[in-house]
C-alpha cells in the first residue's frame, strides 16, 4: 500500500445530485471531501493514461494488462469493477511546516464539545459519551407497523447527553488526537478559538489546536457564469448560472492509499479531479499517526466510520452484525451523523454508452459511532465494515467502510 | 412505580425540508404541510383517554403554525404512554400517506391518465413517500420533581434524535429540480418529455416551470393546495408574492400612495403610464401570427399569473391592500379603477426589472406551442422562433412603457425598484432550558399558550398588517419571514419587543427575563432561495454564538462585492441598535453623510483595530473622520448626534472595529436602495 497526496492546482467542483443546466437549474452546490468513487475514477484514469491508454483505448480494451489493473471497460458495464486496483480513503491530510502530513477525520459524533452559546469557560471541554446503563422507551424499541421486523432494536439503548454538550458535524481533529480519543482521551482544547486568526491551518495546529471547522480547511467559492451561444459567440439571454467551487487551505491535501499490480510512479504526477476536470497533483507522500486495526476485540467496544459505509437497510445491515465482524456481536447504541446521499457517474452506461448517473443511496456518514458488545475474543477485526450498493462489485475495495475500533 | 409519564415527540426533517425551495410558494407549503402533519399527533393525543397535552396549546381542529415538537403527559403506566406514543406517530404517518395518496390520485392522475403509466408512478412514489418522513419519541416517568422529568424527558429524545436512524433509498436517473435527492417521476420513456406534457397539463403555467422535474416529494409541496386534492388546511388563501415581488413591495406601495394621493396631473399621469405598461406587458401574452399553433388558448382577460381559468389572483400584502381600500372606499373608485389596481397586484416583481422583464420569462408564462417537439422537432422550432420574433418588440415597448412609468414615479421621489429582500429567523433564547425549568405541568401550559397566543395573533399583525412582508411561520418563538428591505429592522424590533413583553410574567432557567435572537439576510431576489434561508438560520444562530443571545445578526449578501456579518445586542442602557443603524441609513439617504465613510470605517478598523491601539485613540481617529464626511451646513446638533451615534457602534464592538464598519455599510445599503420612507 502506498500513500498518496491530491493537492488542488485549481479550485474543485464535486457537485451534490442536484441538476444543474444554465438557465434551468442554475446554481451548482459542492461537496467535500468527494466520495471514494470520485478519486477511485481519477487514479485508475491516471494509470490508464500513465500506462499509454486514452480514454478511448481503455473503452476498446487494446491492453489486458491495464484492464487487469484497474477492470476492463466491458466490466464496468455491469457493475463497477476495479481489478486489482485497491485504494482506502479518500482522507483529508494537512502538512505540517516540517512536511509530515498527518490525516484529519470527522470529529466522532459520540464526541462531546461544551457550548453553552456564551463566553463562559467551561470546567470540561469535551466528553465522551456512552450508552446509557438503563432502558429509556423510544420509538425504535417500540414494535410498530414500520419496525416490527427489527425484533434486534428492542433492546437498544439511548447515549448519554449532557446539557450544553453536542457533537461536532462538520469538524475535523487530527490523526493524533484521534488516536487519544480511540484510548478514552479528550482533547486538550478548551476552547474553539477562531482559526481566522491564523493565516495557515498548519500555523492553526502547530498552536497546539487539534479541532478545525470545516470553514478552516476549505471554502467555497461561488462564481457566476453566462451561457453562450456556440454559433455567435454571444451570451444568451436568461443563461446565467452559478457553480459552487471548492478550495482546500493550502496546507489541505486529499489522502489515499493505494494498492494493486499498478506501478506507483503511473499514479504519480499531474490527475484531472471531478466537475469540469480540474487539476491536482498526485504524489506519494509518508503519512503519520493512521490508526492500525487491533488484533483483537473483546467486551464493549466501538466502530468509528472514517469513510462513507452502505448498508442494505439504510443505517443497518440487512444480515447479521455477526456476519460482519467474524464472530458474535449485538448492536447496543450508536450516535449517527445525517446520512450523505452519495450517486456517482458511470461513464460505462447510459445512452450510446455516454454515461449515466449511478443510483443515488444513503450511507452512514463519516464519523459516525456504532456500539457493540461480544462475549466472545475476534481476532483480526475488519478494518472495512460495509455492503455493496447495487452495481458495485467490491465497496470496500474502493474506499468505502473505513473503520476505527475503540472501547466504551 | 410512577402513575404520569411524559412522552416527547417530535418529526421531520424540518429544516432541510423546508427550505429545499426554487420559489417562496415551496417554502410556504413545506411549512404548511409539517405543520398539518404535527397536527395530526397533538390531535391523537388531544383525544387519547387519560393524555393531557401540554406543549403546544391550540385548539382541536388548528392546524397551521404548529411547533413540531410535542409534549404529552400521561397518566396511566407506561404501556398505555407508549401505546398514545406509538399512536400519535401512527396518525401523522397516516396523515402524510393519506395526502401523499390524494396528491397523486386526485391530481397527478388526472394529468397522467394511462393506467400503466400510473402503475410506473406508484412504483417510484411509493418508496420516496415511505422513507421521507422522520418521527422520534421517547417515554419517561414523571416524578415528584415534575421540572427534572421534562429536563431529563428532553435530554433523552436529544439522544433518541442523536441516533438518528434512516432508511435506504435507491434513487435512478435524474433528481429532483427542488431537493437534487430523490429521482424524478417518469414514465418508461424520458423524463424531459414527460415533465414538458405534465407543465401543460397541470392548470396554472407559473406553478411549474419548463425546466422543472419533480420528484413525489416535491409534487407533493408544489401541488397540495390544489383544490381537487381536497385539503382545505393546505389551500392558499392569498397568492404568495415571489422574491422579487417581495423586493418590490415597497415600490408597489409607493406607487399606489402616489397615484392615489390625488395629486392632480402628477397622479393622474402616473397612472395613464402605469395603465400603458400594463397593457403593452399583457400585449406580450397575445399571439398575433395566426401560424403559431398552442395546447391552450390564453382566455382573455388574463392575469399575469396564469392560469387556464384566466382568473384574476392579485399578491397579497395587507398593507398595500389597506392603502387602496381607504382610498377606494372614500373616493368611491369606479370599477376601471378597481380593475387597475388588481392588474397591478397581479404583476410580479420580475416585469419590472429590465434584466428579467425578457422573452424568456415571458414565453416561460405562454401555452406551449402545439407542435410534438420529439416528433416533430422542425416544425416546433419554427413555430418557436416566430413567436420570439413576435416577442421580441412586444418586450422592447413594455420596456420602454416601464421605463417611462419609472420617469413619472420619479416625480413623486420614488426610487426605481431595488432588487432586493430580507429574510428574517427569530428564536426565543434558551427556550429548550425554559420549558424544562417549570415546576409544574400548569404553568408550563400556560406557557405554552403564551408562546402559541403569540404565533397566532401579533406576529402576522407586525409582519403582514404593518409592514411590507410576508410571514413564512410562526411556530411559539420560531418566527421565518419574507420582508421587504425598507421594513426588514422595523419588524425585527418589534418582534423581539411584543415577543419579550409577551412573556414578561415568566421567566428562563435562570430566573432572568426571556429574550429572542434575530438573524437577517438581505439577499438579491435570484438568489438561490435554499442557500438564502440557510444563510438567515445561520444568522440567527450567529445572534446567539459570539452574539451572545439577545440580539441582533445580520448577512449582508451583494451581488457583487464582499458579503458582510454582523452582530451586535438588541439594545445597550437605553440606546437600540436599530435605532443607530436607522438614524445613520437616515443620514445617508439625506447626503448629510458621505457615502464612502464606510471605506474609512475600514481603513481605521485594518489599521487601529486588534487592540493595538488604545481605544481612546481609536474613537477619536473616527471622530476625526466622521466629521469629514459631514456634509457642509449640517447643523452642530446634527453633527453630535452622527458622532455620538458611530461611537456607541464603537462601544458596543471593542473587540473587533470590523464590525462598526458592517454597520455602517448596512446602513447605506438601505439607504440606496430604499431611500428614507
Amino acid at each position: 500500500m502506498t500513500w498518496f497526496s491530491i493537492q488542488a492546482k485549481d479550485v474543485w467542483l464535486f457537485r451534490d445530485g442536484k441538476p444543474f443546466t444554465a438557465g434551468e437549474d442554475n446554481s451548482a452546490r459542492s461537496m467535500f471531501p468527494p466520495t471514494p468513487l470520485t478519486v477511485q475514477g481519477a487514479l485508475r484514469q491516471k494509470i490508464s493514461v500513465s500506462n499509454g491508454l486514452s480514454f478511448s483505448d481503455y473503452r476498446a480494451s487494446k491492453n489486458a494488462n491495464v484492464d487487469a489493473m484497474i477492470g476492463s471497460y466491458e466490466a464496468q458495464k455491469t457493475q463497477l469493477d476495479t481489478g486489482n486496483f485497491k485504494m482506502a480513503g479518500p482522507f483529508l491530510g494537512v502538512q505540517s511546516a516540517e512536511d509530515t502530513i498527518q490525516p484529519l477525520f470527522p470529529c466522532p459524533a459520540d464526541l462531546l464539545f461544551h457550548n453553552p452559546g456564551e463566553k463562559t469557560q467551561p470546567k470540561e471541554s469535551f466528553l465522551i459519551t456512552k450508552p446509557v446503563t438503563h432502558m429509556v422507551s423510544h420509538d425504535l424499541s417500540y414494535p410498530t407497523e414500520r419496525n416490527d421486523s427489527q425484533e434486534s432494536l428492542k433492546d437498544l439503548r439511548l447515549l448519554q447527553v449532557y446539557e450544553d454538550y453536542e457533537n461536532l458535524p462538520q469538524h475535523w481533529i487530527t490523526a493524533k488526537t484521534f488516536l487519544q480519543y480511540l484510548d478514552g482521551l479528550t482533547p486538550d482544547s478548551k476552547v474553539l478559538p477562531d482559526y481566522r486568526n491564523y493565516p495557515r491551518v498548519s500555523e492553526y495546529l502547530d498552536s497546539g489546536h487539534q479541532i478545525l471547522p470545516a470553514d478552516a480547511l476549505y471554502q467555497m467559492e461561488n462564481r457566476f457564469g453566462v451561457s453562450t451561444d456556440s454559433a455567435t459567440s454571444f451570451r444568451e439571454e436568461g443563461m446565467l448560472y452559478q457553480a459552487q467551487f471548492v478550495r482546500p487551505d493550502q496546507d489541505v491535501v486529499l489522502l489515499a492509499d493505494v494498492s494493486g499490480t499498478h506501478e506507483d510512479k503511473h499514479v504519480k504526477g499531474q490527475i484531472t479531479l471531478g466537475g469540469e476536470q480540474r487539476l491536482a497533483t498526485n504524489e506519494s507522500v509518508e503519512v503519520e499517526y493512521f490508526p492500525s486495526s487491533p488484533g483483537t476485540i473483546s467486551g464493549q467496544f466501538k466502530i468509528v466510520f472514517l469513510t462513507p459505509a452502505y448498508f442494505r437497510k439504510g443505517w443497518l445491515p440487512d444480515v447479521n452484525w455477526s456476519s460482519l465482524f467474524g464472530g458474535e456481536v449485538s448492536l447496543v447504541s450508536a450516535a449517527l451523523y445525517r446520512p450523505l446521499k452519495i450517486g456517482g457517474w458511470n461513464s460505462a452506461s447510459g445512452k450510446n454508452e455516454s454515461g449515466a448517473p449511478r443510483a443515488m443511496h444513503h450511507y452512514v456518514a463519516p464519523g459516525s459511532v456504532y456500539y457493540f458488545k461480544t462475549n466472545e475474543t475476534i481476532a483480526n477485526p475488519p478494518i472495512t465494515i460495509t455492503q455493496n450498493p447495487d452495481k458495485i462489485k467490491d465497496a470496500a475495495q474502493i474506499g468505502f467502510g473505513q473503520v476505527s475500533y475503540s472501547t466504551w | 412505580m410512577s402513575d404520569n409519564y411524559l412522552i416527547v415527540l417530535t418529526i421531520g426533517p424540518v429544516q432541510s425540508y423546508i427550505s429545499q425551495a426554487r420559489r417562496t410558494h415551496d417554502l410556504f407549503q413545506g411549512s404548511s404541510i409539517l405543520s398539518y402533519l404535527t397536527a395530526a399527533g397533538v390531535s391523537h393525543a388531544q383525544g387519547a383517554e387519560n393524555a393531557d397535552v401540554i406543549y403546544p396549546i391550540i385548539s382541536p381542529n388548528a392546524t397551521d403554525n404548529i411547533p413540531n415538537r410535542i409534549v404529552v403527559r400521561v397518566s396511566d403506566n407506561e404501556t398505555s404512554a407508549k401505546a398514545i406514543a406509538a399512536d400519535m406517530e401512527k396518525a401523522t404517518r397516516k396523515r402524510w400517506k393519506q395526502l401523499s395518496n390524494d396528491v397523486r390520485n386526485k391530481l397527478f392522475f388526472t394529468w397522467v391518465t394511462d393506467s400503466n403509466v400510473q402503475q410506473i408512478i406508484t412504483e417510484q412514489w411509493k418508496p420516496q413517500v415511505d422513507t421521507w418522513l422522520e418521527c422520534y419519541w421517547v417515554v419517561v416517568p414523571e416524578n415528584a420533581n415534575y421540572k427534572g422529568s421534562v429536563g431529563y424527558a428532553n435530554q433523552m429524545l436529544g439522544a433518541r434524535k442523536l441516533l438518528r436512524d434512516f432508511q435506504p433509498i435507491h434513487e435512478t436517473g435524474r433528481k429532483d429540480s427542488i431537493t437534487g435527492e430523490q429521482s424524478v417521476l417518469h414514465d418508461e420513456q424520458d423524463d424531459v418529455a414527460f415533465w414538458h406534457y405534465i407543465k401543460n397539463a397541470q392548470r396554472n403555467l407559473a406553478l411549474l416551470s419548463s425546466s422543472e422535474r419533480l420528484s413525489a416529494i416535491s409534487v407533493i409541496k408544489r401541488f397540495a393546495h390544489e383544490r381537487n386534492v381536497g385539503y382545505e388546511a393546505l389551500e392558499i388563501k392569498n397568492r404568495y408574492p415571489s422574491t422579487s415581488s417581495i423586493a418590490t413591495a415597497s415600490f408597489k406601495y409607493d406607487i399606489f400612495k402616489a397615484i392615489l394621493s390625488g395629486a392632480g396631473m402628477k397622479s393622474a399621469n402616473l397612472l395613464q403610464t402605469l395603465k400603458n405598461f400594463i397593457r403593452r406587458l399583457l400585449e406580450c401574452y397575445h399571439e398575433t401570427d395566426k401560424r403559431i399553433q398552442t395546447k391552450r388558448p390564453i382566455n382573455p382577460p388574463i392575469d399575469l399569473f396564469f392560469t387556464t381559468d384566466g382568473y384574476f389572483n392579485p399578491e397579497y400584502f395587507p398593507k398595500i391592500s389597506a392603502l387602496s381600500e381607504v382610498q377606494l372606499s372614500e373616493d368611491k373608485a369606479s370599477e376601471d379603477e378597481k380593475y387597475w389596481q388588481t392588474q397591478f397586484m397581479c404583476i410580479d416583481g420580475d416585469y419590472f426589472f429590465e434584466d428579467t422583464l425578457i422573452t424568456k420569462t415571458i414565453a416561460e408564462y405562454m401555452p406551449d406551442l402545439a407542435p410534438d417537439p420529439d416528433k416533430n422537432k422542425q416544425e416546433y422550432q419554427k413555430q418557436y422562433d416566430l413567436r420570439i420574433k413576435h416577442l421580441k418588440p412586444k418586450v422592447a415597448l413594455a420596456q420602454k412603457a416601464l421605463k417611462n412609468m419609472l420617469n413619472h414615479a420619479a416625480e413623486f421621489d420614488i426610487l426605481p425598484p431595488q432588487p432586493y429582500l430580507a429574510i428574517l429567523a427569530m428564536d426565543g433564547d434558551h427556550m429548550g432550558k425554559t420549558l424544562s425549568s417549570f415546576t409544574d405541568a400548569s404553568q408550563h401550559k400556560e406557557f405554552s399558550s403564551t408562546l402559541a397566543d403569540f404565533a397566532r395573533g401579533p406576529v402576522r399583525e407586525i409582519v403582514e398588517d404593518e409592514h411590507l412582508g410576508r410571514l413564512v411561520y410562526a411556530g411559539g418563538d420560531d418566527v421565518l419571514a419574507l420582508l421587504s428591505v425598507r421594513h426588514a429592522l422595523d419588524v425585527a424590533e418589534k418582534l423581539r419587543i411584543k415577543f419579550a413583553n409577551e412573556v414578561k410574567s415568566f421567566k428562563n432557567h435562570k430566573g432572568e427575563a426571556i429574550s429572542a435572537s434575530t438573524g437577517i439576510v438581505f439577499v438579491h431576489h435570484t438568489h438561490d432561495l435554499q442557500s438564502a434561508i440557510r444563510a438567515a438560520k445561520s444568522a440567527e444562530a450567529f445572534a446567539k454564538n459570539p452574539g451572545g443571545r439577545n440580539a441582533l445578526a445580520v448577512k449582508l449578501l451583494p451581488r457583487s462585492g464582499e458579503p458582510r456579518e454582523m452582530s451586535g445586542k438588541w439594545q445597550s442602557g437605553d440606546e437600540k441598535i436599530v435605532a443607530k443603524v436607522q438614524a445613520l441609513q437616515k443620514w445617508f439617504s439625506n447626503d448629510v453623510l458621505g457615502r464612502n465613510l464606510p471605506q474609512d470605517m475600514g481603513r481605521i478598523a485594518y489599521e487601529m483595530g486588534g487592540g493595538t491601539v488604545p481605544i481612546d485613540a481609536t474613537k477619536k481617529e473616527i471622530e476625526r473622520v466622521i466629521k469629514r464626511r459631514i456634509a457642509e451646513g449640517t447643523p452642530d446638533s446634527v453633527k453630535i448626534e452622527i458622532v455620538e451615534a458611530i461611537i456607541w457602534l464603537v462601544e458596543q464592538h471593542t473587540d473587533s472595529l470590523q464590525g462598526v464598519q458592517h454597520w455602517v455599510t448596512l446602513a447605506r445599503f438601505i439607504a440606496q436602495k430604499e431611500g428614507m420612507r
